[in-house]
């Protein structure tokens, strides 16, 4: 085993320790029922709430309501704790000093960051499949899904979205080398995507595209070359971020 | 090792100045000087954790840099507060350090339970977490020790700990002489004196003094410290006529007698006048003494 899957294995370690498996596996496996439970229940309980004698034409529920509910919940709350429980993968071994023995006996300060950096997309793969097919079986079970349109591709975006929100979080827990330093970063970047946002112009390449179009995609209303240039420069920004990260790292005083 | 004119300033501040030592290999070399003169700085530098301001520093002819220095390879280092992850047990945390300083797999499992021997933790199954100061100290050694390093950079080993754990980590650091270069530092001065071959001191960035310990103590050698039946005053009085260097230091009569006529001279001289020793020892606590008179 050499120093990159040793180190590896210690990350591992630590987040089954740290219980952040067992939290990545409780909350979205509750995010993937909770879907097309909401899709399936949000009629009745209007009807159950409205004032008696109120005439109310609901339409079924479909399976498009069900995915609705994915790309609402799992950004909006899955991708949220997630950012928090690993935001500080850095910080936490900076102001311990956990590192100054190792980085002393030879460990590459590359190799922290990528092997950091890749167990964060491993639970992150984690939280997505389970959340996906979750959703995709339950709905299955309901619904017809044969309707919708780049189902996967969809998914894909999010998952994409997700992992340049981590490298965001990551290089800002390493330059701060505080707990709420990635948090911050991260908040700050998320309103500057949106501020973009507000520029149609930038609806063709803007990464946060990856996060609000996948319904559009699923109806057919976007094709998958609509969010290319997104989809490319969200890649490339996630590489940069967490090159940048290795490059302060090699320089941070530890 | 060898380290040349090294200067370290923070912003404009001056941490370390021209700091100039070479240790000699299988020795045990102390590293004294009061809290925040310096010294973790000067280990850090040494082990490419801090970049210099000026000079070089080179370790078994590897030339140390900042950041990821090949130097290290050489090197194990034992921090004065040593942080360990808490969930692995001691075993656990030295196999992932065997892994790092890619020890060959055939070795490792030998050489773990040798040196968890030697610190004596082959029988702890608790977790990391679970230490107290003192064994956390023990496997801060052990995992120092693991790569048999040629120079062992101790950062104060024993000025948190009991009476009974400082023994049991100089006693270590002793036996690690024979297959390593120790240098650490301390503000206890004790300690330095106890298995030291070599002391160098560092006060307000430079080096004060540094030589071997025997060649400290023999510039003391020959100094008594005598206490009479009567005030000392009166006893130096009495033996002023005598050719010998004295002085009265609370109620003590320090006396230089260089060699054996001198002192019998002296001896003969205190029964002429009738002087009734109550205590006499030669002086000891020459280093402590010397770091006292250097702060002041």
């Amino acid at each position: 085993m050499n120093q990159w899957f040793g180190f590896f294995k210690k990350e591992w370690f630590e987040s089954v320790k740290t219980y952040k498996l067992l939290l990545v596996v409780v909350i979205f496996s509750i995010l993937g029922i909770l879907n097309p439970f909401t899709a399936k229940i949000t009629p009745v309980l209007l009807e159950q709430f409205m004032p008696a004698g109120t005439i109310m034409d609901l339409p079924e529920p479909t399976a498009l309501d069900s995915w609705l509910q994915f790309y609402k919940n799992v950004p909006q709350m899955g991708l949220v704790v997630f950012i928090l429980l690993f935001s500080t993968m850095m910080s936490k071994e900076l102001e311990k000093g956990t590192l100054v023995i190792l980085l002393t006996k030879g460990l590459r300060r590359s190799t922290v960051i990528t092997t950091k950096y890749m167990m964060a997309i491993c639970y992150w793969t984690l939280a997505i499949l389970l959340s996906f097919t979750i959703t995709y079986a339950y709905t299955a079970f309901y619904w017809d899904q044969s309707t919708l349109q780049h189902l996967f591709f969809a998914a894909s975006c999010l998952y994409i979205f997700g992992l340049l929100l981590i490298a965001v979080t990551l290089w800002g827990n390493t330059y701060f080398a505080t707990p709420y330093g990635g948090i911050l970063v991260t908040f700050i970047g998320m309103i500057g995507l949106f501020i973009t946002a507000i520029f149609p112009q930038s609806k063709s390449w803007n990464p946060l595209e990856l996060a609000t179009a996948p319904p559009q995609l699923l109806t057919g209303d976007l094709l998958p070359a609509d969010v290319f240039v997104s989809y490319l420069l969200t890649l490339g920004l996630t590489l940069v971020f967490v090159v940048l990260t290795v490059v302060h790292f090699k320089r941070k005083l530890v | 090792m060898q380290i040349n004119n090294v200067t370290k300033q923070f912003g404009t501040h001056e941490v370390l100045r021209d700091i100039n030592l070479n240790i000699p290999e299988h020795t045990v070399f102390g590293f004294v000087g009061a809290n925040g003169s310096g010294k973790t700085t000067l280990m850090k530098c040494m082990l490419g954790l801090l970049p210099l301001t000026a000079g070089s520093i080179s370790i078994a002819g590897e030339c140390v840099t900042f950041g990821e220095t090949r130097s290290n390879d050489y090197v194990g280092y034992l921090p004065d507060v040593p942080e360990f992850y808490p969930f692995f047990h001691a075993r656990q945390y030295l196999e992932l350090c065997a892994v790092i300083t890619n020890m060959p797999k055939s070795e490792r499992m030998t050489r773990i339970d040798e040196l968890l021997e030697l610190v004596g933790l082959v029988d702890t199954k608790s977790l990391i977490g679970t230490f107290s100061r003192g064994m956390k100290q023990r496997l801060g050694i052990a995992q120092a020790l693991l790569n048999r390093p040629k120079l062992l950079i101790c950062d104060e080993p024993t000025s948190a700990l009991d009476p009974a754990g400082r023994a049991q980590i100089l006693s270590i650091l002793q036996k690690a002489k024979t297959e390593t270069t120790v240098f650490f530092s301390t503000h206890i001065v004790s300690d330095a004196v106890q298995i030291c071959d070599h002391v160098a001191m560092l006060h307000e960035g430079t080096i004060i003094f540094q030589d071997e310990l025997i060649n400290l103590q023999q510039q003391f050698s020959g100094q008594f410290i005598y206490t009479f039946t009567i005030p000392a005053t009166e006893a130096m009085e009495q033996l002023q006529n005598l050719p010998f260097t004295m002085r009265v230091d609370a109620n003590t009569l320090l006396v230089t007698l260089p060699d054996d006529a001198a002192r019998l001279t002296f001896m003969k001289e205190l029964t002429r006048q009738k002087l009734i020793v109550q205590s006499m020892q030669p002086q000891t606590k020459l280093l402590e003494q010397l770091v006292l008179e250097v702060l002041g």
